[in-house]
């Protein structure tokens, strides 16, 4: 399992009227293939500014960051434009579906910025949908006619439909009844388990169990990080006492 | 007062679309507000100009032989008209000028002696010398104010005008300001000297001259028409007209015209305005629903929330309003002397402030009213729907082109689903366009006739020959032809008349004759209904007098000559765009059977393309000797005695048969032994006149001033394209700035999404953009038409141009301003 993602002395700052807010500081981290990756810290911790930061929607201040061996923060806005395509794949903690689509418009805006129209593509997307659980009859709707986990799915499939290299999720189950969220977090083990990587933003434990690394980060650096197995193969009282007695040495 | 805050901050938040409003309603104020007051007080203007120089209202010049005393008996038995002056005048049409940088230009003049014009005018001097300094020049000539204002000349200039040849070099005294006798085409009145004018009678058409004041039922043409019926003479086909009513015409139509093509361009602006509005407060509605929600929630009425939209556009509006007020009050001087320039004379616009309060008023109020419509759909939203962000961002209806059957780029198949799902918009925006590029079809139509003066000519119903060759009478202009016809410069020669005018009664006034032999060797005159004439008993009219007058194909009009009177039957009709519009066309035979006296004196030669016309003239004189007018001019000179009186036999010969009619000459001098003979089978040409020159002195002016009038049209109009697109486009990046950074983060770029924006506007710009090309191209038919009864036909290739310039610049428009979609940046997705 190679490093896909690393950071080299990466920093964030904000100018906030006139005073400079340092949010990630001299950041050294690498993200392993393969791995479900889940970022916690306190709110204000800088965690979305990582995400962001890693996954090229966002330029560093100072440092680098490097995906699977290419340098990508000095890239221009239609450089990483072009880079996200076939690269990453992301989920936002509001459902930002594309209200004006419907359901498979949605994700096949996804698709076809990247492959040319094909049954199979077609055929692609519909089944991905079967699977997180948005049926035929959905199909045609749009997203004001969702449920927010319905919603939230679309935008997982939609997300993950080209195959990127790299998954990245802000607080997918932020805005969803406790129902919802395990819906889509059962999506999320899905397709990890099918080899797909994953970084993940979240403050809930709940949903901080699905990873199988899981870093702390405060006041702009990781301050720890704690190692799991995949989810579903071991027991989820031990698991969850073991992420629990990690973050309270966090001081979570 | 929360609500006028409401209004504030919406004014700050979208300060491009509300200075783009202020823009556009300044604009249709100032437009409208400047038309307005020059279609309505142009003619006061022109009124107040002509009674300052104290002009009478009529001056009529009777061809010498044609003028009886009883006129003036007419004139005072059935008109009450008694203040009448009886003068002598000259005619000549046309008269070549040296222009100041010694080139031709022909000119029609009507001169008068001093002591007319101080009868009949104030005689305004503009611009002179003083008293003593006229005392002391030997020929003054005083010329209208225009020489100076467009021609730039200045007194103590010398003025050379070219009479059969011999020139008659002037010193300009001053410049007047003459009430008629102000425009080319309906000649000059230029003022010599009592001395002068004896001079210049011996060599210039006489005239008898009527001048008087009209009564307000006074009507020249029933006037002329009694003279007729009274003395049984052709009268109308021998009086040229001075008259305040032909030079209103003259001066100000035109002018009005114009304002009336910048009122139809102020209505662009007006529609731009409201669809703007309208367009602004369904974006503001749909961004501030939840706060629509909130105030309804805390009390507030939608009629009050309505209200702070209105608010919001009284401000804008009023703004606007003010300083295209101000804009007309500063650009009036500037309006005068434009008007003064095209008139030529010195003129006053008054302002009218009612006027334009008024106009500005009526701007406002309507905006308003068109905003009020759009605001009171507020009243649609009660909290909870508003709290839902209302209606408009839920979408139920049909999937139009679903992207699983896209074939192709993704980026155009997104945008053709924008382009139906902003329809409404699209068609607002369609109708501006539409509407713009009609005023850019038709300007661009309207600068490509005037683009040169061959241009404007050959669409003019008259033939245009390189050159027109006068022959000395006695000339056989048949033989005559068929030689110049071998010379390899001349493609082709026509044989025609130097033509007297006819009167065709159901017309009314008198007609000029275009007459050839066989109409069908013509090269510039088409018909737009008939045929040609044929045969001696037929005739081919103008189609502005088919239009007028009303006679078609197939009708009967009686046509009175010289002496004769003669039914004739209606052939063709002709779009023409002489200074009368109500051209005849005769056949030879058809000409002389109403003035049987003429005879053919005129050979029309079209030159091989790439022949230069000066060369041509050159070889013409090496060939045939001087003409006639030329050898007038020259001065006697020879190296030897027998030359030189040869050379000054000749230049006898030649004023004879110039000036006096003389059709043969011969001569023997005896010196000594020697006897030096000599005749004037020689001459053959008494003069050549180029059509170009004429059209040179008569239409550049104003081709300069309409295509500078065209140009500025065509720029405004390319702003206010340009201003609707890029606002468009501006508020289509505001309004999907969410979902623009959600494709942000799929790996669109921002040239992709601002690919898209473009697109989706180019549907409606494309079918708005060919429907404003027919519609111009039709305003354009009909403008010419019942304007200046002709046809101009625009040009395909210029037209389709314009469409496809006006597609592209709106396209780049559009694309440009889209490109603010680069500062959409997807971090914004994480602090919502």
């Amino acid at each position: 399992m190679g490093s896909i993602l690393k950071t080299d002395k990466l920093c964030k700052s904000f100018s906030n009227g006139g005073v400079q807010q340092h949010v990630i500081k001299n950041l050294d981290l690498e993200i392993m293939e393969g791995d479900f990756t889940v970022i916690m810290g306190a709110s204000g911790s800088g965690k979305s500014t990582l995400l962001y930061a890693l996954s090229g929607m966002d330029k560093p201040t100072m440092g680098s960051v490097t995906f699977d061996g290419e340098e990508i923060s000095g890239k221009s806005n239609d450089q990483l434009a072009l880079f996200r395509r076939g690269n990453c794949g992301f989920v936002f903690q509001s459902v930002y579906l594309l209200e004006n689509q419907t359901v498979l418009d949605n994700v096949m805006t996804g698709a076809l910025i990247v492959s040319k129209n094909s049954p199979e593509l077609v055929n692609k997307a519909k089944e991905l949908l079967k699977k997180a659980g948005i049926n035929e009859k959905l199909w045609n709707k749009y997203p004001s006619q969702l449920s927010g986990g319905e919603a939230q799915r679309v935008g997982i499939v939609r997300a993950v439909i080209n195959e990127p290299k790299i998954l990245f999720a802000d607080e997918p189950t932020g805005q969803l009844n406790s129902a919802s969220g395990q819906e889509v977090l059962n999506i999320f083990t899905e397709v990890h388990k099918n080899g797909q990587s994953i970084v993940m933003v979240t403050h809930d434990l709940k949903t901080a169990l699905r990873g199988t690394r899981v870093i702390f980060f405060r006041d702009g650096a990781v301050v720890g990080q704690y190692r799991m197995p995949n989810y579903g193969t071991d027991d989820l009282t031990v698991r969850r006492a073991g992420l629990q007695r990690f973050l309270d040495e966090m001081g979570w | 007062m929360k609500i006028l805050r409401l209004s504030l901050f919406n004014l700050r938040k979208n300060k491009r679309e509300a200075a783009a409003i202020v823009f556009l309603t300044m604009v249709t104020v100032f437009l409208l507000g400047t038309a307005f007051i020059s279609i309505t007080k142009l003619g006061d203007i022109f009124n107040k100009a002509y009674d300052e120089t104290g002009c009478m209202d009529y001056i009529i010049h009777f061809r010498k032989d044609s003028y009886r005393e009883v006129y003036k008996d007419i004139l005072e038995e059935e008109y009450g008209i008694e203040d009448s002056v009886e003068a002598n005048g000259l005619f000549a049409i046309p008269l070549n000028v040296m222009e100041k940088n010694g080139g031709k230009q022909l000119h029609n003049f009507g001169f008068i002696s001093l002591e007319t014009e101080k009868k009949t005018e104030g005689f305004d001097i503009q611009d002179g010398r003083s008293d003593d300094d006229i005392s002391d020049i030997e020929h003054p000539i005083w010329l209208p104010y225009a020489f100076e204002m467009n021609d730039g000349y200045v007194p103590g200039d010398t003025y050379t005008i070219i009479i059969g040849g011999r020139t008659y070099p002037f010193e300009i005294a001053g410049f007047y300001n003459p009430g008629c006798g102000n425009r080319d085409g309906s000649a000059m009145k230029v003022i010599v000297t009592d001395k002068d004018f004896n001079l210049l009678s011996g060599v210039l058409e006489n005239t008898d001259i009527l001048a008087f004041n009209g009564t307000d039922d006074f009507d020249i043409n029933e006037f002329l028409h009694k003279c007729e019926e009274l003395s049984g003479e052709n009268v109308t086909s021998y009086a040229w007209v001075w008259c305040r009513l032909y030079e209103n015409l003259n001066e100000v139509t035109f002018l009005q015209i114009f304002m009336g093509i910048a009122a139809f361009v102020s209505f662009i602006t007006l529609a731009s305005t409201v669809f703007l509005m309208r367009h602004k407060i369904s974006n503001d509605i749909e961004d501030q629903m939840q706060q629509i929600g909130v105030l309804e929630a805390l009390g507030y009425r939608s009629g009050e929330i309505s209200l702070s939209y209105i608010y919001e556009y009284m401000l804008t509006a009023a703004a606007g309003a003010v300083l295209g007020t101000v804009l007309s009050i500063v650009f009036n001087p500037v309006l005068s002397k434009i008007a003064g320039k095209q008139m030529g004379r010195i003129v006053h616009m008054k302002l009218n402030p009612v006027m334009l309060i008024a106009v500005a008023f009526s701007i406002v109020l309507l905006t308003l009213v068109f905003a009020l419509t759009k605001a009171a759909t507020i009243k649609r939203y009660p909290p909870v729907v508003a709290f839902r962000k209302g209606i408009k961002t839920h979408h139920f209806g049909r999937n139009i082109l679903p992207l699983e059957k896209t074939k192709g780029n993704i980026n155009t198949r997104l945008a053709f689903k924008a382009f139906f799902r902003n329809i409404k918009q699209n068609i607002g925006s369609g109708i501006c366009i539409l509407l713009a590029t009609s005023t850019l079809v038709f300007g661009v139509a309207v600068y490509d006739f005037f683009r040169d003066e061959m241009a404007m000519l050959y669409t003019m119903g008259m033939e245009v020959p390189e050159e027109m060759i006068f022959l000395l009478d006695g000339v056989d202009p048949y033989a005559f032809s068929e030689e110049l016809l071998e010379l390899p410069e001349v493609r082709k020669t026509l044989v025609s008349f130097d033509t007297d005018g006819v009167t065709v009664e159901e017309i009314g006034s008198e007609s000029d004759v275009v007459s050839y032999e066989d109409f069908s060797e013509t090269e510039n005159i088409f018909l737009s209904d008939g045929r040609y004439p044929e045969h001696e008993n037929e005739i081919g009219i103008s189609l502005y007098a088919s239009r007028t007058y009303g006679i078609e194909v197939g009708d009967s009009v009686t046509v009175k000559g010289d002496g004769t009177r003669k039914t004739m039957i209606v052939t063709g009709i002709i779009p023409e765009a002489s200074n009368s519009l109500v051209n005849v066309y005769l056949t030879h035979e058809g000409y002389l059977s109403l003035i049987p006296n003429d005879t053919p004196k005129v050979i029309e030669v079209y030159l091989e393309e790439g022949v230069d016309r000066n060369d041509f003239e050159r070889k013409l004189y090496g060939l045939y000797g001087a003409s006639a007018a030329e050898m007038a001019e020259a001065n006697a000179e020879g190296s030897t005695l027998e030359e030189l009186i040869r050379n000054s036999a000749d230049e006898q010969m030649a004023i004879l048969l110039d000036r006096y009619g003389i059709t043969d000459v011969d001569y023997a001098i005896r010196i000594g032994d020697q006897l030096i003979t000599g005749q004037s089978s020689v001459f053959r040409i008494r003069d050549i006149q180029s059509t170009f020159d004429q059209i040179a002195t008569q239409v550049t002016p104003m081709a300069k001033a309409v295509k500078a009038f065209v140009i500025g049209m065509i720029v405004f109009v390319g702003m206010i394209v340009a201003v609707i697109l890029s606002i468009l486009s501006f508020s289509n990046v505001r309004r999907q700035r969410k979902d623009l950074g959600i494709m942000k983060s799929m790996g669109y770029s921002s040239k992709d999404l601002m690919k898209q924006l473009a697109v989706s506007m180019l549907p409606s710009t494309i079918v708005s953009t060919a429907a404003g090309t027919v519609l111009g191209v039709l305003i354009n038919h009909i403008f010419w038409l019942s304007v200046m009864g002709f046809i101009v036909r625009a040009s395909v290739p210029m037209v389709i141009a314009t469409a496809v310039l006006t597609v592209l610049f709106s396209y780049a428009v559009t694309y440009f301003a889209a490109g603010k979609v680069k500062k959409v940046s997807v971090t914004e997705l994480i602090t919502e």
